[in-house]
């Protein structure tokens, strides 16, 4: 019994640990070094697919508590509007399309990462917002209306770095240069906007497709009535 | 069997959860902090039949093209003037309107006139030829001819009666400067004589009981430089206390006409000035002359609506449109409050700029029921309270002086008796409203609902700075409770103070206090008490409990009236509050167990110390 004790606290210890050096040590050690982490985080497999959704996960739970715990000043959300399922295809929505993109432009402009890798380095970007949301939620709730700069900073801190993860991480993994990068960036925007533009198609069409047989079945039951 | 009978019973109890309530058309709405569409009661109602001309007193035919209305409050009356654009007749009506006079002509004496070229008048008929039911505007008068040119002595009549032509609008205004030994006069009566195009200003106070109508004290007649070979014609009309007369002219797309007392065009008021965006300044770098005058900036204004009330002429126009796709660029200056220099200051400071429906469906040929709305006319009251009619869904939309939207009444239609089908002008009287309608030439009476007169209450407290009650103060000396202040010349508190010094007693020892007036908090918790979702009454709640210091109740009302600046200021309070309650114990706290774990650390260490010194000791040895 004391023995099982022990290990079952060993195991939490050793989930802790994990969780500190993956997910707090790891990433800021990428913010701090972003060459020699990525570098890392590629060639020596210090990434972990785990980690990267988990990092997906948490991004949604601090969307969803920001939506409705940011102070009154700079939230006009109303709770009742509250959708999580939207916040999950936000999240998820960007990963998905920033990945797919990214992906279809470095197989052409001859990048070396693939998907999986690809898909792991941007929800490790999340990992500056993260914080910076997380921080943001406190503060709104704390600072008074002339001070609010002060949670604009740490946001846009937040979306800087988090670009900034993400510049790294693409040069790290494909193995680019700077000016590779940044067309491969400019690229991955274009993409990110065509594959946007064919989902929006694919909606239309579906909704028009869905309208058409709605509008038979209607028209038939209401034939029937009389 | 038996299943059968449960089937029907589910249904049924199905079919009764599933009815919604019928609500009918006469549920009044309005709109929350984000613009949506919610319930809520009427401001307005009508409790009687609509004025007609038979409710009126008069005749059928003369009452066939009602074209304006015009609440005159004077010092010991109040009269209620309307004009008919097609019988061409004057109507003045008492408070409780009933008929006191009309007339469709003016005694015209050239000699008489001031600050008139009476070359330029037109409609006058000379006595003699005595037709009134058909005035001849055209035959003898000189309308096509330039000011300097000579004219010919029998076009000119001096003396005879001056006949209305499709009036349009009537103002009655009171100038206190008038120069009144120049002969000047302070009370005139101004009607657009859109016919005739010119202004006929006649003096209210020359009553002809002989025939029944008023002298003509001036005439203002088209201002020819401005115009360039337009035609003038005057829709409204009004004048200021400075006795300067404002006009808006159908074809004048400038601005409303600012004319002087002695009938000079002076400026336009109350013009939109262009405002370039820098795309546009970007472009204009590289389009050539051409291209620029091509890129078309001019924004119109047509006014439609004004009125004058405190030095402030609060006017109404439509919506700026793009002029090459019709499409709707800016709804939030349709009404206008234009100061004496001629600027808008209107306060927009509601959940929305005021500008009647908030949410419509845009297009660009702004047809139907779409668009924003369409003002005919707004009335203020004395307290800073503006309502306008939009002629395009009839509704009549109630605002106080800050720009908070108070109430919606009104529907277009033609089954109820609040149906407004096509107003022309709208007037306060009293608390009541007058509106015009032009399609039923009816006047139609709206009340106040209950909530209506709370509401009203508690902005004329506020527009007077009563936000709430004042605390009273309790007098030893006197025993008696006060609230104001003391003159603080007087040092002794048993001396008798008065009223005059800012010092009310409300209640004495035996009494207690005595029930103070209520103030505008008071009755927004009247407005809560009737409509719990009237969402700006809680920002009036919020402010009592923010002078009172309970900055946390304060909090919770701005955030239900969603009043993010008053509740910054309450928040700070709040938060500066606590921060000051317990910075000392949270200091003191960290600084102990700070101090704590290095003493419990130092300990812990000497021990192992003195465990090492012991080893290493024996290690020596």
């Amino acid at each position: 019994m004391n023995e099982k004790m022990k290990l079952v606290g060993q195991k939490i210890k050793q989930f802790f640990k994990f969780v500190y050096t993956e997910m707090i040590k790891f990433p800021a050690y990428i913010l701090i070094h972003p060459l020699k982490g990525f570098d890392e985080f590629k060639r020596y497999k210090r990434a972990k697919l785990s980690v990267a959704i988990a990092f997906a996960v948490i991004m949604i739970i601090v969307n969803i508590l920001s939506f409705q715990y940011n102070g009154f000043l700079v939230n006009d959300n109303d709770v009742q509007d509250l959708n999580t399922f939207t916040q999950l295809a936000y999240v998820v929505g960007i990963i998905a399309v920033v990945t797919v993109a990214n992906w279809s432009v470095t197989t052409l402009f001859d990048g070396k990462g693939n998907m999986k890798e690809i898909f792991m380095m941007v929800c490790y970007c999340t990992y500056p917002l993260i914080w910076a949301t997380s921080i943001g939620m406190i503060l709104s709730n704390v600072l008074a209306e002339d001070e609010m700069a002060l949670y604009t900073l740490v946001i846009a801190l937040g979306a800087f770095l988090t670009f900034y993860m993400f510049f790294f991480g693409i040069i790290s993994i494909h193995e680019y240069g700077l000016l590779q990068c940044v067309l491969t960036i400019l690229a991955t925007v274009i993409a990110v906007m065509i594959v946007i533009f064919a989902c929006l198609l694919f909606f239309d069409l579906f909704q028009r497709m869905y309208g058409f047989v709605y509008t038979i079945y209607r028209e038939i039951t209401l034939r029937d009535l009389l | 069997m038996k299943k059968k009978i449960r089937f029907y019973i589910i249904v049924l109890l199905a079919l009764v959860c599933f009815t919604t309530p019928h609500v009918s058309a006469a549920t009044g709405y309005t709109y929350n902090h984000k613009s949506e569409v919610i319930y809520s009661a009427e401001g307005f109602t009508v409790n009687e039949m609509p004025y007609n001309y038979k409710k009126l007193g008069i005749e059928a035919s003369d009452f066939s093209s009602p074209s304006d209305l015009f609440v005159f409050n004077g010092e010991d009356e109040t009269l209620i003037y309307a004009l008919d654009s097609k019988s061409n007749y004057m109507f003045v009506f008492d408070e409780n309107l009933n008929l006191i006079l009309k007339t469709n002509k003016f005694i015209y004496d050239a000699d008489t006139l001031r600050y008139t070229n009476d070359d330029d008048v037109n409609g006058v008929q000379a006595e003699k030829e005595e037709e009134p039911e058909e005035p001849t505007p055209g035959e003898t008068t000189p309308e096509e001819q330039a000011p300097g040119e000579t004219q010919k002595d029998e076009d000119t009549i001096k003396k005879g009666e001056l006949y209305l032509n499709s009036p349009l609008s009537i103002h009655r205004g009171i100038n206190p400067n008038a120069d009144k030994e120049k002969g000047e006069l302070s009370d005139l009566i101004y009607i657009c004589d859109n016919g005739n195009e010119q202004i006929v200003v006649i003096d209210p106070n020359s009553f002809d009981e002989e025939k029944g109508t008023f002298h003509v004290y001036q005439v203002i007649s088209a201002p020819e430089e401005q115009l360039e070979n337009k035609k003038f014609s005057p829709s409204e009309v009004l004048s200021d206390t400075a006795g300067r007369i404002y006009v808006i002219c159908d074809n004048v797309g400038e601005g409303i006409m600012q004319f002087g007392k002695d009938g000079q065009f002076n400026a336009y008021v109350g013009v939109n000035y262009v405002t370039l965006s820098a795309w546009d300044i970007f472009w204009r770098n590289f389009a050539s002359q051409a291209q620029r005058e091509k890129m078309t900036t001019y924004h119109n204004t047509s006014f439609t609506d004004m009125v004058y009330t405190n030095f402030m002429i609060y006017a109404t126009s439509y919506a700026i449109t793009d002029p090459k796709s019709g499409g709707i660029t800016n709804d939030n200056i349709m009404i206008k409050k234009i100061n004496p220099s001629g600027k808008d200051v209107l306060r927009r400071n509601g959940y929305s700029a005021p500008k009647g429906d908030a949410k419509y469906i845009k297009t660009n040929d702004g047809q139907g029921t779409t668009n924003p709305s369409t003002f005919d006319g707004i009335t203020v009251n004395d307290y800073g309270v503006y309502t306008v009619v939009d002629s395009k869904r009839g509704r009549l939309f109630t605002y106080d002086n800050e720009g908070n939207l108070l109430y919606i009444s009104g529907e277009k239609g033609d089954v109820y008796t609040d149906n407004i089908q096509n107003p022309v002008a709208v007037q306060y009287l009293g608390e009541t409203i007058l509106v015009l309608d032009k399609y039923y030439k009816t006047i139609i009476k709206f009340e106040p609902t209950e909530i209506a007169k709370i509401i009203n209450k508690a902005v004329k407290e506020e527009y007077n700075g009563r936000s709430i009650r004042e605390i009273p103060t309790y007098n030893k000396n006197t025993k008696t409770w006060w609230i104001g202040s003391y003159n603080t010349k007087i040092t002794d508190p048993n001396k008798d103070v008065t009223e005059a010094n800012g010092h009310w007693i409300i209640g004495n020892e035996d009494t207690g206090i005595e029930t103070e007036e209520l103030a505008a908090a008071d009755y927004w918790e009247q407005v809560i008490a009737l409509n719990a979702n009237y969402e700006y009454a809680y920002v009036g709640i919020g402010k009592k409990y923010n002078e009172l210091g309970d900055y946390k109740e304060a909090m919770k009302y701005f955030k239900l009236g969603a009043d993010r600046v008053y509740y910054g200021k309450a928040f700070k309070q709040y938060r500066d509050a606590l921060i000051k309650k317990y910075f000392s114990a949270v200091v003191i706290t960290i600084v102990v167990v700070i101090v704590g774990v290095e003493v419990l650390i130092h300990i812990r260490r000497k021990k192992l110390g003195i465990v090492k010194e012991e080893e290493t000791g024996i290690g020596d040895e």
